[in-house]
Formats: structure tokens, sequence, C-alpha cells
């Protein structure tokens, strides 16, 4: 039974703390060593397990050297855990979904799956690299792509499930938790190069590599994974946006969180509890009741309520009508809710090193090169990139994409683009945890204010842009005051309730309040910014989209409208219910 | 808080005033064209570091004026009165 794929070296000794485990790509050197050694003991050995599907594939040694081979620093783990694995019903499932497919025959089943975890019975035991079978992300390749895919069949898969069966037989044999990805070597060739290493990013290289087979890439971040803007949102989710093009591209988001769970095989925790946008004057009401009918025509469920339906959904909230602002009015949005944003983080992150990314972090990028363009030293329109010149040492790489926020505007000058961009800071804070009293994510664009309750029970609060461009995250005064005044104007019941803690963020915030996505002047580099507020919400659909915008070549229908192009074809997307507060 | 100095009103607090932005020179609207107009009107910069901005004194002597900040820090420098250009020497204000 397999339950890492794409991890690093193994630790030999259990790790006493558990939560180092989850923090990818520190591994130490003598840890390395160790689980070198005993990897290469083991597989030394003669006789390894057989696996139920070995069966399956009659001519399965005709496979050699491209079938499940051992990856060098993972052969005692599979070794060991195939002891206990479950094969069968697995594969009679993906075969059910169709994702199974042989390839060359019947009788040579490819298999590049996660068709290692499960039961197996421990008293077969025979070689194991002999199988070729293909599942779900390779059977998506085209098959000239295939053939190209074979060599590195071992390294690109997608990520083993984690099961109850395992974290009962890890718990009865003491194992520890492996760790998540991999810390890759350096290496100085790319097919693609993708700068940040936050929900966008690793979504982008994730889509790259499941839906259409480009493994060969590298996700390089200035810090650790997830550090940015992934790691300081208020992690909210919804898709009652204003303009078509907002709705139908976040509505494909939520469906991709909704699926997420699944396709990544990591719980994210998406709680779909319903999201309320207060109205506290004539005219906000009339813009909820205009977004709610844009919403309808997209097929959205989205509706506005009375105060007293919001009584109804969250009791305390006052509605009375002698409140400084009355509350007049909600959209009421019940797809929308939370998800546990370093989950997403980490989910693409284990997707993506399964399939062979590499994930670079503490690889600050310090240049980006560009040959033949219009502006100084060859850069600027017109020019084509060659690669980014890093902490680390140079990446040659065709294509860069720049998914990064709050530095977004830095990179692409780098490479002689100027963006339509200015950075300003989003605080957001959180109370100490107190029992659930509210079931719904509560936003009020009148009183700059966005509520909602954590698992946990803290109270997380965000609220608008700071009105002065700055790159400092520190903390204001203003902002608490602010921020306390207008929550206690909506729930006067929480007034002892204290703060725990406050953040800031960073926010791209373009003209329109839509992002830029997709190519730009320079052939060769990509862009995915300008994401102001809502980025997060965005994370998986442009991870998608960009994947096939870097992918085909071409920029696909769904972020057309959102190219970099269209500030000077004077086509701006405006996207009024971009963040519901602030604008 | 940001205390920004109006070159009339003396120290205020950024939260009096209004921000307005990156400060650069405007085409000539009656010869440039549509493509530079629209980079005016949207194209920026954003450095992390100096930075030229235009503040409006909004509660105060409601007069403009342009102010060098560093962004990532939030120095800022001595404000630029209209007619004058600006300098790094002038000797820096907190």
């Amino acid at each position: 039974m397999e339950f890492d794929i794409g991890l690093g070296p193994r630790r030999a000794k259990p790790a006493k703390e558990p939560w180092n485990e989850l923090e990818g790509g520190r591994v130490d050197e003598t840890q390395t060593e160790t689980a070198a050694r005993t990897n290469a003991k083991l597989l030394g050995r003669p006789g390894n397990p057989l696996r139920r599907d070995q069966k399956l594939s009659s001519v399965g040694q005709k496979g050699g050297a491209v079938g499940r081979q051992p990856h060098p620093s993972r052969g005692a783990l599979e070794e060991r855990e195939t002891e206990v694995g479950f094969e069968l019903p697995d594969l009679l499932t993906e075969r059910r979904l169709g994702n199974v497919k042989a390839v060359g025959g019947p009788s040579e089943v490819q298999f590049l799956g996660h068709g290692d975890e499960g039961i197996e019975a421990p008293q077969v035991r025979q070689l194991t690299h002999a199988q070729i079978i293909s599942i779900s992300p390779n059977s998506l390749l085209h098959p000239h792509e295939r053939i190209g895919q074979t060599e590195a069949m071992g390294k690109n898969k997608p990520p083993a499930k984690y099961s109850a069966v395992g974290l009962l037989w890890r718990g009865l044999r003491k194992q520890s938790w492996p760790r998540v990805w991999r810390e890759p070597e350096f290496k100085s060739t790319y097919d693609v190069v993708i700068i940040g290493g936050g929900v966008h990013g690793l979504a982008t290289a994730y889509y790259l590599a499941s839906n259409h087979g480009i493994t060969n890439v590298a996700v390089v971040d200035k810090q650790y994974l997830g550090s940015g803007g992934s790691g300081r949102n208020t992690a909210i989710v919804r898709s009652n946006y204003l303009t078509p093009e907002g709705v139908a591209f976040y509505d494909r988001s939520l469906d991709l969180y909704n699926s997420m769970s699944n396709d990544l095989n990591l719980n994210v925790m998406f709680s779909e509890r319903g999201h309320l946008t207060l109205a506290h004057t004539d005219s906000a009401l009339r813009t909820m009741n205009w977004r709610a009918e844009v919403n309808k025509l997209q097929g959205i469920n989205s509706s506005v309520i009375t105060p007293a339906e919001i009584k109804k959904l969250t009791p305390s909230l006052d509605v009375s009508a002698d409140t400084r602002y009355p509350i007049l009015g909600a959209l009421y949005h019940p797809p929308g809710g939370t998800i546990r944003h370093d989950a997403v983080v980490w989910g693409y992150a284990r997707g993506a090193d399964a399939y062979g990314v590499d994930l670079h972090q503490k690889t600050e990028v310090l240049d980006i090169l560009v040959e033949g363009g219009s502006g100084p030293e060859g850069k600027g329109p017109g020019g084509k990139v060659t690669g980014v010149r890093t902490s680390k040492g140079d990446i040659h790489a065709p294509i860069v994409v720049n998914c990064t926020a709050g530095w977004a505007s830095q990179l692409s000058n780098m490479a002689g683009v100027t963006l339509p961009i200015t950075t300003h800071p989003l605080q957001a804070a959180v109370t100490e945890p107190v029992k659930t009293f509210l079931p719904t994510v509560v936003v009020s664009g009148s009183l700059h204010v966005y509520v909602s309750q954590t698992d946990r029970g803290e109270l997380v609060f965000g609220a608008s842009v700071d009105p002065v461009a700055t790159y400092n995250m520190g903390g204001t005064l203003e902002f608490t005051e602010e921020l306390a005044g207008h929550v206690l104007e909506l729930m006067p019941g929480i007034s002892k309730m204290r703060l725990l803690r406050q953040w800031a963020g960073l926010c791209d915030m373009t003209p329109d309040y839509s992002p830029v996505m997709g190519p730009t002047p320079v052939d060769g580099f990509y862009v995915d910014v300008g994401w102001g507020t809502y980025g997060f919400k965005a994370g998986p659909v442009s991870g998608e989209q960009m994947a096939a915008c870097v992918a085909n070549g071409t920029t696909p229908e769904l972020i057309k409208p959102f190219e970099l192009s269209r500030f000077t074809e004077g086509t701006l997307v405006g996207e009024k219910g971009a963040a519901a507060v602030g604008h | 808080m940001l205390l920004v100095p109006c070159p009339y009103c003396g120290p205020m607090n950024a939260a009096d005033l209004s921000y307005n932005g990156e400060s650069h020179r405007r085409p000539d609207p009656k010869t440039c064209t549509p493509e530079e107009w629209r980079s005016y009107l949207y194209l920026r910069e954003n450095p992390s570091g100096w930075l030229l901005e235009n503040w409006y004194c909004s509660s105060g002597c409601r007069r403009h004026f342009k102010i060098e900040r560093h962004t990532l820090t939030g120095e800022l420098r001595a404000p630029v009165l209209p007619g004058r250009k600006p300098g790094a020497t002038q000797g820096d204000m907190k």
C-alpha cells in the first residue's frame, strides 16, 4: 500500500514531531543518506512483492525499464508498502470510470496512476518493475506525448490516496507520515518555469502536468509554498459576480473546488455554508437585485432576501431598523462558503510533485532573461523569453509564467512589460475561538467588512484594501478600530470577544478590478496576475485555464476577456462585484 | 499611521488626505495616439522603492502636491511644490 508518491527520501526513523512531516522541502542530509542506504539494501534483496495487477498483464515483462520501476528514492517505501495492497477493486473502479486504458493491445496494460494503494495479498512476491498500466492523466495525452512520457513513468503519476485503512495501518505500525513533496535538485533547463508557489502557480503546474502532460516544469518561490496571498486570504469562495465574464469564470472555479477533495485526494474542508452580502442603502439593494438577475441568467443560485429571512439564517445579526446602517436586505448565495486555503496549496503541490514537477522553494527570481526586445537590454515588447536568473542560478526555459501577487509588477518589469497594477495591502484579523454561532459568511460592502467563523470557532474578519499603495504588510490601529466598530454594528453580541491577531496580504489592484491573464508582448512570457482581493476564489480555474493557454499557445475563451491587451484596446471588464467591499 | 507632510498644512495623517497614485506626465491629448493615452491612464511602474506620488490635501488646504515616498518602508521626502523638480537631496522627512 503506498501512501506517498512523489516524496523525497523517506526518514529511516519515524519523526517525533508529526508537524515536521507536513513541511515539504526540508530534508536534512543525514536522513537522506540513511534513507538512500536503506533503499539500496531493500532494492538489492531478491524477490519484491508481486502486485495483483501484474497477473492481469501477462506480458508485463515486456515493459521492462519503462514500467513501474521504483524511483531510486522511493524503492524501499514502495516495497514495504506494497506488502498490503488492494489492487483489484481500485483497478476495476478506474476501469468503470473509463480511466484505465489499454495501450498497445489488451495484453499490455499500462499503469501510470495510483494503482498501488489499497490492500494486496502479502504472501505473493515477485519483481515489480514490469507493469505498464495507464490511467487518467496519460489517457488525456496525445499519442506522441505518451511515447515521450514513458521514460519518466515511474515518476509521473498522480498522488497516491490517503485512506482510512492507511491511517489505521500506520497507526498500528507506528509509522510516521512521509514528506508530501520532494526537495528537487536544481536543474538549469525546464520547459516551463512558473514564478510563484501559491494556489495559482501550483494549480497551473498541476494542470499542465495532469491535463497536458507537460511535466518538465519548475515552480520557483522566494519563500515557502503558500507564503503569500494563498496563506493570507480569508478563504471565502463564491461565484455571484456582476459581469457575465466574471460569473462564468468563478462558477467554474467553484465547480473545481467542489470536486477538489476527490481530485487531489486531500480534504480541503470545503464548507458550502451560504454567503450573504448585506445591503444597507437603497442603491446597494438595487445593485443586489441587479447581481441576482445577472446570476440567475447564468444559472447561479443567488437571490435577494429580506431582513426577516436574514435573521432566520443568521440570528446573531442585528437586523432591527434602529441601527446606524439598518440592514435592508441581502444577496443570498447558498453555494458560497469557505475552504481551507493551506490544504488547497498542499493538495496542488502534492499533485504537481507526483507528476514530476519540481517545486523550488527559497529560490528568488532576480531577473527574467529576454532577447530581441525593443527596450533596454533586449527586453520589452517583441522580445523572447530565454529563462530566469534566480538566487540559485540561471534556469533556461522558453516559457515563463508570472503567477505572483504583490510582486507581479516587479517581475513583469524585469521582462520589460509594464502592467496596469498598483499594490495595496489588505488587512485581516481573527478572534479567539468560541462556540459556533455564525452559520453563514457575512459581507457588508457599506461597512467594509466580511466575517466568517472557522471550524475552530474563530471569527475571521477581512476589510477592503488600504487606500495608499504600499508593499509594507504591517498592521495599523486605524484598521483594528474601524473593523471592531463595524463588526459590532452588525453583531452587537460579540462585544466581549478579543482579537487574537491581525495580518496583511498584498493585493495587486487593476483599474477595472479584473485580473490580467494570458500572453504579453514578450514572446513566451505569460502573466496570471492582478487578482486584487479575490485571487484565492479563482485559483483552480485560473490554473486550469493558464495551463491550457501555455500548452496550446492560444488563449482559452474563458480568459480571453482578461488579456493584457484590453488596456491598450480600451475593452476593460468592470467587475464591480469583485470583492463586494471597498468599491 | 502614515504622516504626510503637506507643504502648506504640515504633517497630516494620510487618512485625512486623498491619495492620487503615481505621478507621471500626461501626454498631449490632441496629438497622442489612443494607445499612448490608455497607457497613461492605466499602466503603472508600481516600484518597491522610491515613488513620486500625487496627494490632495482634502481635509486641509485642499491643494494638490507631489511627494516622494518609499513604498516599502513608508519613508517620505520633502514635498514637491508645483513648478519644482523632485530631488532626493532635500533631506528625508518622516
